[in-house]
């Protein structure tokens, strides 16, 4: 083949910039780290990264959504906690209450069950953030509000919440209140709902039908029944046990320690989801790294080769593309 | 017999002969590096030689030598490979840059891009769903759901924008496609008079037109063919763009029923004869290759505009759907049900007049009222009306709306799928059509390559040819002088006998 001298500087520099792009190439690569800037450059990788990127994305959000369950659960729990401590005092005071007292003993035996309710009313409207964790899905709604007469006393207790279930869903699919719930309405921790009129003698009309609960109901019981002189105290202790205030109490209670219990049980089994989710992130997060990462020592040592072959065509070019004949010719 | 000053004519012819070569190895050497320059040759021929007699009867004398021609080096079959291939590299480049730019508007491989919107917007709708009472959350969602209808509506934008670009770019190749052809037009008749006798040769012309053609080819694709006078005939898929007496002027026209202009009001260019208006296609080339690569349904950025389209109707049909099915804050207001989440406030949204819905795409302006109540509260998050303000099951499935559930808008993916499937398609696209500029342009290299080994110039070879035509004349100044002192003792030195 006849060679002509712009066909070896042609050639020449089509290979030099052919070298130059792998050169740049390379190092776009290396500048950041990553093996794909581009759908173009691997399309399969591309479409990886993106459902990774999702993925990673999906795994944050339903963290997130655990987390906010266990710190929503843990609210619960502490005032639970509380609850259980409170109510254990109560009967201990109704069982006190059953032995001989002098009248001045049930008085302040009252005067400390009107404390627990009171300080049960304010547990009862614990709030994580600006939520009431007992109102149920009514969560701006203060959970319970007292009835007070004229003197200050508080005559019953109102429920404002309502009994349907709040769900943090950790996993796709649509939210299922028995998989997802994580609160417990009032009527879960505080005993079922009855509807009773409060006597309150400084409203116009004196009277007013309050949605209450069992526990207050009953404490508000106890309470009223120590403030008579003498009190009636087979209504707070009597058989069948069912019947007294007492029983009922423990009913309450009892109903109380169960959901508490399966609280309990619930929130081990999201923390048990946290980690999963976590170690998901682990391996979605290497999995993402493994697809669109660079192998570094690879690049870089192609980086080397790649300046190398520039280099050696620099110098190469150098020495061929001047020579000719008339660099001989005198 | 021969005339006694015979010879020197002879020898002059040498000497004219060897200079007219010398002047052409110059002629070359000063163009080695001239675009489409052939490197030209003197031939030279034996020139009619005299009829002597002798006594042996009569011979052939030689007379020396002419130039007969001055020809170039050129190879037509090259030449038409070259001119067929470098429009399908003009046709690949342009659809690679297209490509290459469509990715940019999809530039999503790092954590931003429409990928990373669409997740945000799905995480806003999860969180809802843990908060749905809270209006900071439900802010944050309509926030994201802004983000996403400008990032959609931005998208198309810039896809405009590069069909304006690519617009304004076939009208300045068109008109560089009119000058060439009137150039060449101009040199067919500079050419078929010099060359009218049949012995001459133009070759710095023909190189001159030969190289308009090669820049024509790029342009679009060429048929040429050759007249018996030396007149270029140029076609273009069937459309006669230039002969011996006249060529075609080309125009670019607003397009005005491409979907482009109807539905995406984006004016678009069509190219047609300037004489008769008549819409043409030029089959290949970097003109042909922009509107392609702006018209086509699945590769241009028509289809992407397409796609968008999809989502943004999908958002206004089935995911509105969704979410009026779904409740608001307020129960006791009557219109905390049927609300649009996009769109118009209420209602099924109708199918826009010229089907595009990505400008009817937008945040229902409901949602941001204050009053009488805040428009936040229109944001289904319950799925029953009797479901306290807490519930957030609606937004779940909203949320799943987005990500998993299989829509017909959609060609039977979900949102995310349809997505995927955009950007892995861009890629395999843009990716294909890199490799095969890059092949093509191999193939052009070596196609040049070949040409200019037919016709480059080589240095060493001309440098040979230097000394060759040098010593040629200096041999023939030689034999001038040896005829001079010849002819001067001839004349000078013979017959001094009585003087």
């Amino acid at each position: 083949m006849r060679i002509t001298n712009n066909m070896i500087t042609g050639n020449y520099l089509y290979s030099l910039n052919k070298s130059l792009e792998r050169q740049n190439d390379i190092q776009e690569k290396l500048s950041d780290g990553k093996a794909i800037h581009r759908a173009s450059d691997d399309p399969i990788k591309a479409i990886r990264a993106l459902r990774f990127n999702t993925s990673v994305g999906t795994n944050e959000q339903y963290t997130q959504n655990v987390k906010d369950a266990i710190s929503w659960m843990d609210t619960t729990d502490g005032a639970l906690q509380d609850i259980s401590d409170i109510t254990a005092r109560a009967k201990e005071l109704a069982i006190k209450a059953v032995g001989p007292n002098p009248t001045e003993g049930f008085q302040a035996i009252a005067s400390e069950v009107d404390g627990i309710i009171n300080q049960l009313v304010q547990i009862g409207n614990t709030k994580i953030g600006d939520r009431y964790v007992f109102s149920g899905q009514k969560d701006k709604t203060e959970a319970f509000t007292t009835v007070k007469d004229a003197s200050g006393k508080v005559t019953a207790v109102e429920y404002q919440g309502d009994n349907n279930k709040i769900s943090m869903s950790i996993q796709p699919g649509l939210a299922d209140a028995t998989r997802d719930s994580v609160n417990l309405t009032g009527t879960d921790v505080f005993g079922a709902t009855s509807i009773l009129i409060a006597a309150d003698p400084s409203a116009i009309p004196p009277q007013e039908e309050v949605t209450t609960t069992e526990l207050f109901k009953n404490l508000i019981a106890l309470r009223d029944e120590l403030m008579k002189d003498p009190p009636d105290l087979t209504k707070i202790s009597s058989e069948p046990a069912a019947d007294s205030i007492m029983g009922k109490m423990d009913v309450d209670r009892n109903s109380m320690l169960l959901q508490q219990t399966q609280m309990g049980a619930r929130m081990a089994t999201y923390a048990t989801s946290l980690s999963l989710l976590e170690n998901n992130n682990t391996i979605i997060t290497n999995d993402l790294a493994a697809n669109e990462d660079l192998d570094i020592p690879k690049a870089i040592i192609d980086a080397k080769s790649a300046e190398n072959v520039y280099n050696m065509a620099l110098s190469v070019g150098a020495r061929i593309m001047p020579m000719s004949l008339v660099d001989f010719l005198k | 017999m021969r005339s006694t000053f015979g010879g020197f004519n002879t020898v002059v012819r040498g000497i004219f002969a060897q200079q007219a070569s010398l002047d052409t190895v110059g002629h070359n050497i000063a163009n080695a590096n001239t675009d489409g320059y052939s490197r030209q040759t003197v031939n030279l021929s034996t020139t009619r030689p005299e009829v002597i007699y002798s006594g042996a009867g009569k011979m052939q004398l030689g007379t020396g030598v002419t130039a007969q021609s001055v020809t170039r080096a050129r190879d037509t079959f090259v030449d038409s490979q070259m001119w067929k291939e470098s429009a399908t590299l003009g046709y690949g480049q342009m659809t690679e840059d297209t490509l290459s730019r469509i990715e940019g508007v999809f530039a999503d491989t790092a954590d931003t891009g429409m990928q990373a919107v669409l997740d945000k917007f799905w995480s806003a709708w999860q969180t809802l769903s843990t908060n749905s009472s809270d209006y900071g959350t439900r802010t944050a969602l309509r926030q994201r759901g802004v983000e996403l209808v400008d990032t959609i509506q931005h998208s198309a934008q810039q896809l405009k924008d590069i069909v304006g670009d690519l617009n304004s770019v076939i009208e300045i190749k068109v008109n560089k496609a009119n000058q060439i052809n009137s150039e060449i037009l101009s040199l067919n008749k500079q050419i078929t008079t010099i060359e009218a006798g049949g012995r001459d040769n133009a070759n710095d012309l023909r190189d001159r037109r030969d190289l308009l053609v090669d820049q024509l080819s790029g342009l679009m694709k060429v048929q040429v063919s050759e007249d018996q006078y030396g007149n270029y005939a140029i076609q273009s898929n069937g459309v006669q763009l230039v002969n011996g007496s006249s060529y075609t002027e080309l125009a670019v026209q607003a397009d005005k029923t491409s979907p482009l202009v109807t539905s995406y009001g984006t004016p678009a260019n069509e190219i047609v004869i300037k004489q008769t208006g008549e819409n043409i296609k030029l089959g290949n080339g970097e003109i042909q290759g922009m509107i392609d690569s702006r018209d086509d349904d699945t590769s241009g950025i028509k289809g992407y505009l397409d796609q968008l389209n999809t989502m943004s109707q999908f958002l206004l049909t089935d995911f509105n759907e969704t979410h009026r099915a779904g409740y608001g804050l307020d129960s006791s207001a009557p219109d905390n049900t049927g609300n649009n989440f996009f769109g118009s406030p209420t209602g099924v949204i109708a199918a826009p007049t010229n089907g595009n819905w990505i400008d009817v795409l937008k945040v229902s302006s409901a949602l941001f009222a204050t009053s009488p109540n805040n428009g936040l509260d229109k944001i289904a998050a319950k799925e029953k009306a009797t479901d306290g303000d807490g519930s957030g099951d609606w937004a779940v499935k909203l949320g799943e709306a987005l990500k998993t559930t299989k829509s017909d808008v959609l060609n039977k993916t979900s949102l995310d799928g349809f997505y995927n499937s955009l950007v892995g398609a861009l890629g395999v696209q843009s990716q294909s059509a890199q490799s095969l500029t890059e092949n093509q342009k191999v193939l052009v290299n070596q196609i040049n390559n070949w040409r200019l080994s037919v016709s480059g110039v080589n240095m060493d070879e001309e440098m040979t040819n230097m000394i060759r035509f040098q010593k040629g004349y200096n041999a023939a100044a030689r034999i001038m002088t040896t005829m001079d002192e010849m002819l001067d003792k001839l004349i000078n030195g013979t017959g001094v006998v009585g003087r």
